[in-house]
């Protein structure tokens, strides 16, 4: 007999896969038909997508500005993180920063969006690619710094305290010895970071207004909120498309997750 | 002037001091041993010669050089010139065992062939040469010691310093790993201090042991020295483990009787060793044999005085229990009010 247990993953299940399923079955919808099962499957919508909407673009855009994003915050939150973790610092001010990381995390990121806006425009920033990573620090920023923070705190001291006695300085510790053990810990906050943004909206779309540095999740947008016909076939495709990527990234690092989560430190 | 110079060191951690003014001194390729329960503040000793923790007060000098003196001067961990055993070794888990024991060297930028051979020479000494292209995770708890103590020495330091480096390895081996490191240490010619719980380690290594208590040196003596005259009850238990027992007027007159010892007055405790105890048939202390154990080489009995603790004794063959022998101690340690060593007599 099932147990209570059994039946709510059945739901749980049933509540991601129908509507997956329905996704990808429209997607093979020919314009007009509106019958599902498809009575005539067809690859037109992803042609469509691809060929005339050059969706692959914007697929690559996402995944640039991803990239930077995350680049530029691990550059920053690294020494900060480990100066969080480390610094002989009084326990106030290390409360106080900690505290300012946490505020910087659970502020609304939509509260931010005029004032970063009006910031880029005036550096000349907008509609580029670096200004769309900076202004993704409001989301990748506070929270690389938080999760680095606490995997360099979990760190044995000891190895620390051994690369001293062997005559390693701050900037050696931290290139030699903090750096490379922390590498479960960078993997997983770099996954965080991407599977977080990949669905990013709204700076995405304030950012840029060219077209061409359109991120996929502005052009699925987009295509909801357009004044014409919304062609379902198409946006399904589109969403499919955008899928896949998220999909091969999560199946390809699963061993980094996990591994990231159980933490690979062993003395 | 010693290698090693401590001189009225104090810490406090809060509230809680845990060394009250302590000086030491360690002469150049001696082996030292700090002795002392575990929260006795060994292992902050230790720190703060390493420069790790900085003490409130007093000064720190090693080879004639001041290195912490009440805050005024401080010279950091990483230019001491300090090898350093941690008592989970420490070792660097992404790198080799090659590339741990050649960290001390590359970070003196010395020319990698040079780092190869020396990390070789003495990968060879420490009998580890097979395993250096191991992750410490992939090697025994014996070799991750071995990498550790290679890691310390092979840059060759003023000071060897380990904390409780043994507490991890294998009971069984514990033994012949420590003479092999002693060994060692001698051979490679290096001032070492280590700090340790375990009285009969301290006694198996040390040339002097510093016996730590609430925060002070209760005595600094070669290991023979301290076995033969502790200063007090404490250290005649702890080191040796000897029998020590309250005084009455009742035992002070079969000492009297049986040993022709006299007690003093101002004397309240007693105490002899189990080893240089001889079961007698004429002359000695009436006892009840409560029980015992073999171990081989020697029976030991645990018997009753009629006082409120029993005491051990060895003995080369069995007795039966509930039986009632005479114990002759060939001698017998006094402690006074202040449980501190009053006289030692020689029972002849």
């Amino acid at each position: 007999m099932a147990s209570v247990n059994d039946l709510i993953l059945v739901v749980l299940l049933l509540s991601v896969i129908v509507p997956l399923g329905a996704l990808v079955l429209i997607s093979f919808l020919p314009p007009g038909e509106y019958t599902i099962p498809p009575q005539h499957p067809t690859l037109s919508n992803y042609a469509y997508v691809i060929e005339k909407l050059g969706f692959q673009q914007n697929m690559f855009n996402t995944f640039v500005f991803i990239t930077l994003a995350v680049i530029i915050s691990l550059v920053l939150a690294i020494p900060t993180s480990y100066a969080i973790a480390r610094l002989p610092i009084r326990y106030e001010v290390w409360a106080a920063t900690v505290a300012l990381v946490i505020l910087a995390k659970s502020v609304p990121p939509g509260s931010l969006l005029v004032p970063i806006y009006d910031w880029l425009w005036r550096l000349k920033l907008t509609n580029t690619p670096l200004g769309v990573a900076l202004s993704y620090q409001v989301y990748t920023l506070p929270y690389t710094i938080w999760l680095l923070t606490s995997f360099f705190l979990d760190l044995p001291r000891e190895i620390e305290v051994a690369a001293r006695l062997d005559g390693a300085g701050s900037f050696d510790r931290l290139r030699h010895i903090i750096l490379p053990v922390s590498i479960p810990g960078i993997i997983s906050v770099v996954i965080m970071n991407y599977l977080n943004l990949w669905n990013e909206y709204m700076y995405s779309s304030v950012m840029v207004s060219s077209s061409r540095l359109q991120t996929a999740a502005v052009v699925l947008g987009q295509m909801v909120t357009s004044e014409y016909v919304v062609e379902w076939g198409i946006m399904a495709a589109a969403n499919i498309l955008s899928i896949i990527p998220a999909l091969l990234f999560v199946t390809f690092v699963q061993k980094n997750i996990s591994k990231a989560i159980t933490g690979g430190i062993k003395g | 002037m010693g290698m090693v110079e401590l001189e009225g060191v104090t810490k406090s951690y809060g509230k809680n001091r845990v060394l009250e003014g302590i000086s030491l001194s360690a002469e150049k390729n001696e082996f030292l041993v700090v002795l002392g329960a575990s929260g006795e503040g060994k292992s902050t000793i230790l720190n703060i010669i390493s420069g790790v923790v900085r003490p409130d007060k007093g000064r720190v000098i090693i080879d004639g050089e001041v290195v912490d003196d009440s805050g005024k001067t401080y010279i950091p961990p990483e230019k001491r010139d300090i090898g350093y055993v941690f008592q989970n070794y420490a070792l660097y888990p992404h790198m080799t065992a090659f590339d741990n024991i050649a960290f001390p060297l590359r970070m003196r930028k010395l020319p990698e062939n040079e780092v190869k051979k020396r990390v070789l020479e003495v990968a060879e000494m420490l009998r580890i040469s097979h395993v250096l292209d191991h992750k410490p995770s992939q090697l025994s708890g014996g070799q991750q010691q071995r990498v550790a103590v290679a890691r310390a020495i092979v840059k060759e330091p003023k000071l060897l310093l380990m904390d409780e480096p043994f507490s991890n390895i294998d009971p069984a081996l514990r033994a012949s790993v420590r003479w092999e490191l002693k060994v060692l240490v001698k051979k490679v010619g290096i001032t070492t201090i280590m700090a340790t719980h375990d009285q009969e380690e301290a006694m198996s290594l040390a040339d002097r042991v510093a016996l730590l208590r609430k925060g002070r040196f209760i005595q600094y003596d070669a290991p023979e020295k301290i076995y033969e005259h502790p200063v007090n009850a404490y250290v005649a238990e702890f080191i040796g483990g000897m029998n020590v027992l309250p005084l009455n007027d009742r035992l002070a007159g079969i000492l009297q009787e049986q040993l022709g010892v006299k007690v003093s007055t101002g004397e309240k405790l007693f105490g002899f060793r189990p080893e240089h105890t001889a079961i007698s048939d004429a002359r000695g202390i009436p006892v009840r044999v409560l029980g015992g154990e073999f171990r081989g080489e020697k029976w030991v009995y645990v018997v009753d005085l009629g006082l409120d603790r029993p005491a051990k004794i060895f003995s080369q063959s069995r007795i039966q229990a509930d039986t009632t022998i005479r114990i002759l101690p060939r001698r017998l340690y006094f402690f006074g009010e202040d449980e501190s060593t009053t006289r030692i007599e020689e029972i002849v």
